[in-house]
Order: structure tokens, then C-alpha cells, then sequence
């Protein structure tokens, strides 16, 4: 059971990363749209993730640097504040979407507008994120979104053509009536969903909450491992339920009313009320994954204590920041705008600034300074450096893309 | 309002319907995406009805409010395009008469919802998936 | 025990976290160094230096100017510093010892906005 709790980091880093609200719907939208042609993306960002959160996960055990202070160091000053300032701006633009995202779960539930919700739910993300213990916080969200896995079941007994869904698998290519670029937009959208960088920025993190060490390197590995995995399991299992339920009736998902609708018909009223737990678990989650991220990331840049290993009032500016963030983002999902609309453009913004996140982790996990004997091999070293590669093509695409497809339509 | 406010917003983006029409191509197209959107909704909310049964009241609201007014928003929007000749008037006026017959259809399922459940949830299949199929047709049509 | 390494000031130095030997409590970033020169007219490292006085430069810039000017606005006249003698280990990071004012920033927020907030001096529950 311990081992088995030691992993929760990893899942809530997953879910938070892989079913958080931007991608529950884009998943979604993705299988009503495309079927499971773009299962092979799924699958190349689970891969992509785990050589990255690995590399991470090693370095915050050995040397107890999280990725941010990285970034800093290897990228300089400057384009390190670059770096800081676009990976700031999306952590509040998407700290605005979760907490949206988790009252429109709530919305779903009760039927209560979610606009009444937001402030209840913000203000709870803070003051969980004020008093409640790292290790308490992740085993809690983490394995409340597990309810997700209630997609899976949904699936069995939505009884799908197998056969057809694997054909869609097996064939990269998008249906007779989607294009080319639309097709490759979101494969973009749902790369960038599943190695967004606030999931190494905290899972990087919290391994140094947890105060990992050399001794726990295979803790850490397990991690991303078992979490990652799993976070692309549920994605696709989303996607599949999509695929079978609206694709033949030529529904466009967009809104997480329609997202659950498989799963409700498929499951039934038990079948609803824990998907909308495992919505807002993965919503609430993903709000504190990705407010904590902002935090660490400005306290990296400029080395300031951060952590909620020590009191509060020891890593000030740290909780400022987070409070900051949290009131700044509640303003704004109450001016209206639209919480998935939000997340699937800083999704796309995210992807275009992913090698400014992860060249720095590759060249420190290669620094003997850093890491000692546990520096990459060549297995790692391969794989990241593929990836890079592919990163850097993906991010220069994103952008055009975009603009050229109007955001997927 | 702040929903029609949002609905709109999504719309203008989705369907692309806030510029005027060029010719009657443009027009043409417009009237194909406002199809398809329309049509998305409607069968959502056929699915939805018809697994009436196994979903909860407060869902099935959230749902077919956001269907509703997805609807009405294509609807205000395309109803907002000037056709360009009397041959797009014509196609146009085809189109909004359909549907206009779905933003009913939805509307009335949504206050019976309201109320208390879909009275006849067989007929109202029936017919919402008798919209869906025209809609479908008209948008092959003319996309 | 290990031999004396050459530490390069721009790769081993600059830019890496700062950490308060004792109990391992993060203090800043080695955001510029204070340089001499010896007998010889060889420049040698005096003191790590702190601070947006000293990283605004660095940074350059409008962005640079504006976070030395946003901080001389608030009274700073000289970046902190973190003398030589005091740094006991440079790997990942760099370990000093003795004690550390906290930053007029943290001191400012700490008293201001975050000690106000019941249960900022416990601990996590």
C-alpha cells in the first residue's frame, strides 16, 4: 500500500497533464472528429513525456534542483525571463480554465450555474494549497481522478466495433471529409496536451517537496511509469467513447456536457456521477498542479525559498504568488470567457515554447556537476535528443498552423 | 445573456458567420457550416433523449441548455447575413426553416425538462433525428 | 582529498541557486559576481552578488532597466552580497554559511501580506 502511494505523484502530474480540462474536451473532439486516427500521438507524447519527467524526476532526486532553476541556468538570464514570462502567462491563463473547468463539473451535477461555483472553488484550491500537506494533497486528487478509469468501463459497455476502432488506429491518416492541416493542428493540440511543461515543472518539484534522494530513484521512476501511462490510457479511452458515440452521428463535441454523454449512456446514473468525480477531481487537481507550477517556476527563476515543506510564512513570496495567481485567474473566468476555449489555445502557445522547457533538462541530465554518475545513458540521450528534434518542428508549425486552420475548424 | 453572450462569441469563431457574404458561394458555405453546426447539436440531444432514462435531471438540463442556445446563436447569427442575390435568399430562407424547427424542437424539450421529464421521449427522437438527417443532407448539398 | 578543480565563473557559478549550508534554506541566485583584481592584474571572484540591482543589468534591456529602476524606486542603493569566504561547496549549487538578512522583497510581503493570513507559522497538515 506505502509503494503504491508513493506513486501518486506521478498520477496526479498525469492527470493533471493528460485529462485536465483543455484535453478532456479536446480528447473528446478529437474522437467525434477523427476517430482514433490520432491514437499514434497519444502514444509518441506518453513516450516523449516519461524520457523527459524521467530525466526531471533524476535530477530533483540527485541534486534536488527542480526544472525551473534549470532553465535558468542553462538558457541565462534572459531567455531564461522569456521562458518565464510565456510560461507564466499560460500557467494563469490555464489556472483560470481548471478552476472554470471544476465548476462547470459542478454545474453538471447540481444543474447551479458554474459562475456561482468559481469562487467557492478557488478559494478552496488556495486554502488547500495554503495548509494541506504535499504528500496529503496529491494522494487525495490524484486518486479521486482515477475515477476517470470509469471511461474505460463506459467503453466495454458502450459494446464498440473493436475491429473498426483498431482500423481507425492503425490507419494515420484523417477521415474523407477533415484536411491535412486540420488533422495536423491537432495532433499538435494533443502533443502539446500531453507534454505541457507544467508537468515537469511539478513533477520536478514535488520530488523536491517529497525531499527525494539517490535512494529514491526508483520511486521516482515508477512514477512516471505507472502515471504517464495511465494519464494516455484514459486519454484514449475518452477519445474511444467519442469515436463510438458521436462520430457515426456527426456530433462536434464541444463542452463537457457533451464530453460525459458516452459515459452516461454507456454506464448509466452511477456511470455519471463518477465521471463528473473524476472530472472535477482532475479539474481541482490540475488547478493545483498548475497554480503550485506557477509558483515554483517565478521562485526558481529568482531563487527564492519556495515549497510547502517549510512554514508559509518562510517561503513568502512563494504563497504571494500563488494567491496572486489564483485571484488574478478567478477575476477572469468570471468575465465569462469560455474555459475550454482557453485551455485549447494556450495548449497550442504551450507546444510552441516546449524546447525553451525541455533542452535545458536534456543538457543538465547530462552534466556530471549536476547529476555525478547518474547522468543520461544512451538510451535517454537518444530518445531526448529525437525529441528535441521533433519538438523544435513542432513548435515552429504551431503557431502557422493556427492561424492557417482557424484553431481546428 | 452572458451565455447568449458566449454562445455568440463561439459561434462567430466556429461558423466563421460575422463577416458579410462575398457571393453566393460564400453564402452557400456559410449556410453549409450553420448545417453542420445545428446539426451537431440536434443529434447530441437526440443521443441524449434517447438515453433518457440513465442520465440525471440537473445533467440532462446543463445539456440541452447548452444545446439551445448553441442553436439559437447559429441561427442569430446566420439569420444576420445578408444574402448577396435573390438565389441565396431562397437557399437561405430553406435553411432557417429548418432550422428554426430544431431551435423549437430543443427549446420545448428543455422547458419539459425544466418541468419535470421528456414526456414522449420516442417522438422526440423521431423527430429531432428527422431534423439531423435533413440538416446532414443540406450540408453535403452545399459544402 | 580531491585534487583543487578549476570552477569556470560563467558556467559554475553564475546563475545557480544559492543555499544556506546549515539547514539547506534556499537564498537566491548567484545573480552577479563582484570582481578584483590581484597583484598581477588578474581578476579573482570577491563576493557573489544578489538582487535586481544586480540580475537587471545582466538582463539588459528595457526589462533590465525597468527591474533596477522599480528596485532603486524602493530604496535599494547597492545589490546585496554574499562575500567568498562564506561559500563552503559549489556543485548544483552553491553552500554558504553564516547568516542572511532575508531580502527586503521577502522581509516586505512576509510581514505585510502573508503573516497577516491565519496559519502562516505552522506547519502543513
Amino acid at each position: 500500500m506505502k509503494k503504491f502511494l508513493g506513486i501518486t505523484l506521478g498520477i496526479l502530474t498525469a492527470i493533471g497533464g493528460f485529462v485536465d480540462i483543455g484535453d478532456l474536451v479536446a480528447n473528446a473532439l478529437v474522437g467525434s472528429r477523427f476517430g482514433m486516427s490520432l491514437a499514434w500521438v497519444v502514444l509518441l507524447g506518453v513516450l516523449g513525456i516519461c524520457v523527459f519527467a524521467e530525466m526531471s524526476g533524476r535530477i530533483a532526486a540527485v541534486s534536488r534542483r527542480a526544472v525551473f532553476d534549470l532553465v535558468r541556468e542553462r538558457l541565462g538570464p534572459r531567455a531564461g525571463l522569456v521562458n518565464l514570462g510565456a510560461s507564466f502567462l499560460i500557467l494563469a491563463l490555464t489556472v483560470a480554465a481548471e478552476i472554470g473547468g471544476a465548476a462547470l463539473a459542478l454545474e453538471l451535477a447540481t444543474g447551479v450555474d458554474y459562475l456561482v461555483w468559481v469562487p467557492a472553488v478557488a478559494f478552496a484550491a488556495w486554502l488547500v494549497m495554503w495548509r494541506v500537506k504535499f504528500e496529503t494533497l496529491e494522494r487525495v486528487f490524484g486518486l479521486a481522478g482515477l475515477a476517470l478509469v470509469i471511461f474505460i468501463v463506459a467503453l466495454w459497455q458502450l459494446g464498440p466495433d473493436w475491429g473498426q476502432l483498431w482500423e481507425q488506429a492503425t490507419r494515420p491518416a484523417p477521415p474523407r471529409d477533415e484536411g491535412l492541416p486540420t488533422y495536423f493542428y491537432y495532433a499538435i493540440a494533443l502533443l502539446g496536451g500531453a507534454m505541457t511543461p507544467y508537468e515537469v515543472f511539478f513533477f520536478s518539484s514535488g520530488g523536491v517537496e517529497e525531499k527525494w534522494t539517490r535512494r529514491d530513484l526508483s520511486v521516482a521512476r515508477a512514477n512516471v511509469l505507472v502515471g504517464f501511462p495511465l494519464g494516455g490510457l484514459l486519454s484514449l479511452a475518452i477519445a474511444a467513447c467519442a469515436a463510438t458515440v458521436f462520430l457515426p452521428a456527426h456530433v462536434q463535441v464541444d463542452s463537457l456536457g457533451q464530453m460525459v454523454l458516452p459515459v452516461a449512456l454507456g454506464a448509466g446514473q452511477v456511470g455519471l456521477a463518477l465521471v463528473i468525480l473524476g472530472v472535477f477531481a482532475a479539474t481541482f487537481g490540475a488547478t493545483l498542479e498548475v497554480a503550485l507550477s506557477s509558483g515554483y517556476s517565478l521562485s526558481q527563476y529568482f531563487g527564492w525559498q519556495w515549497g510547502k515543506f517549510v512554514r508559509p510564512r518562510e517561503a513568502a513570496r512563494f504563497h504571494a504568488t500563488i494567491l496572486v495567481v489564483v485571484i488574478v485567474a478567478t477575476a477572469l473566468v468570471l468575465t465569462t470567457i469560455d474555459p475550454i476555449m482557453v485551455t485549447e489555445y494556450s495548449l497550442v502557445f504551450a507546444a510552441a515554447a516546449l524546447p525553451l522547457t525541455y533542452l535545458p533538462v536534456l543538457l543538465i541530465a547530462n552534466d556530471r556537476d549536476y547529476m555525478q554518475d547518474k547522468v543520461n545513458g544512451r538510451f535517454s540521450n537518444t530518445l531526448g535528443t529525437a525529441f528535441m528534434i521533433l519538438l523544435i518542428v513542432v513548435s515552429i508549425a504551431a503557431i502557422p498552423l493556427m492561424l492557417a486552420t482557424k484553431a481546428g475548424q | 445573456m452572458r451565455r447568449r453572450w458566449a454562445a455568440g462569441l463561439a459561434v462567430a469563431l466556429v461558423a466563421g458567420c460575422s463577416s458579410p457574404a462575398w457571393n453566393d458561394r460564400d453564402y452557400e458555405l456559410k449556410a453549409a457550416e450553420s448545417a453542420e453546426a445545428v446539426g451537431s447539436a440536434v443529434e447530441a440531444v437526440r443521443l441524449a433523449v434517447g438515453g433518457d432514462g440513465r442520465l440525471t435531471r440537473p445533467y440532462l438540463k446543463v445539456l440541452l441548455t447548452g444545446a439551445a442556445e448553441q442553436v439559437q446563436g447559429v441561427n442569430d447569427q446566420f439569420g444576420g447575413v445578408q444574402p448577396p442575390s435573390e438565389r441565396a435568399r431562397r437557399l437561405g430562407e430553406r435553411l432557417l426553416e429548418v432550422t428554426e424547427r430544431a431551435e423549437k424542437a430543443v427549446a420545448g424539450l428543455l422547458t419539459e425538462v425544466r418541468r419535470d421529464r421528456v414526456a414522449d421521449p420516442a417522438g422526440a427522437v423521431r423527430e429531432l433525428a428527422g431534423l439531423g438527417r435533413t440538416l446532414r443532407r443540406f450540408q453535403e448539398e452545399h459544402g | 582529498m580531491t585534487a583543487a578543480r578549476v570552477v569556470h565563473a560563467q558556467l559554475h557559478l553564475l546563475d545557480r541557486q544559492v543555499v544556506r549550508a546549515r539547514d539547506g534554506r534556499l537564498v537566491c541566485k548567484v545573480d552577479d559576481l563582484e570582481l578584483a583584481l590581484d597583484d598581477d592584474g588578474r581578476p579573482y571572484v570577491t563576493a557573489i552578488l544578489m538582487g535586481p540591482l544586480a540580475l537587471g543589468p545582466r538582463v539588459g534591456g528595457v526589462l533590465g532597466r525597468l527591474m533596477a529602476g522599480a528596485a532603486r524606486l524602493l530604496g535599494a542603493t547597492a545589490p546585496p552580497r554574499i562575500p567568498m569566504e562564506h561559500v563552503s561547496r559549489i556543485a548544483g549549487a552553491v553552500h554558504v554559511g553564516g547568516d542572511l538578512e532575508p531580502p527586503a522583497l521577502e522581509h516586505w510581503v512576509r510581514t505585510h501580506l502573508v503573516e497577516p493570513i491565519p496559519g502562516a507559522r505552522h506547519e502543513n497538515e
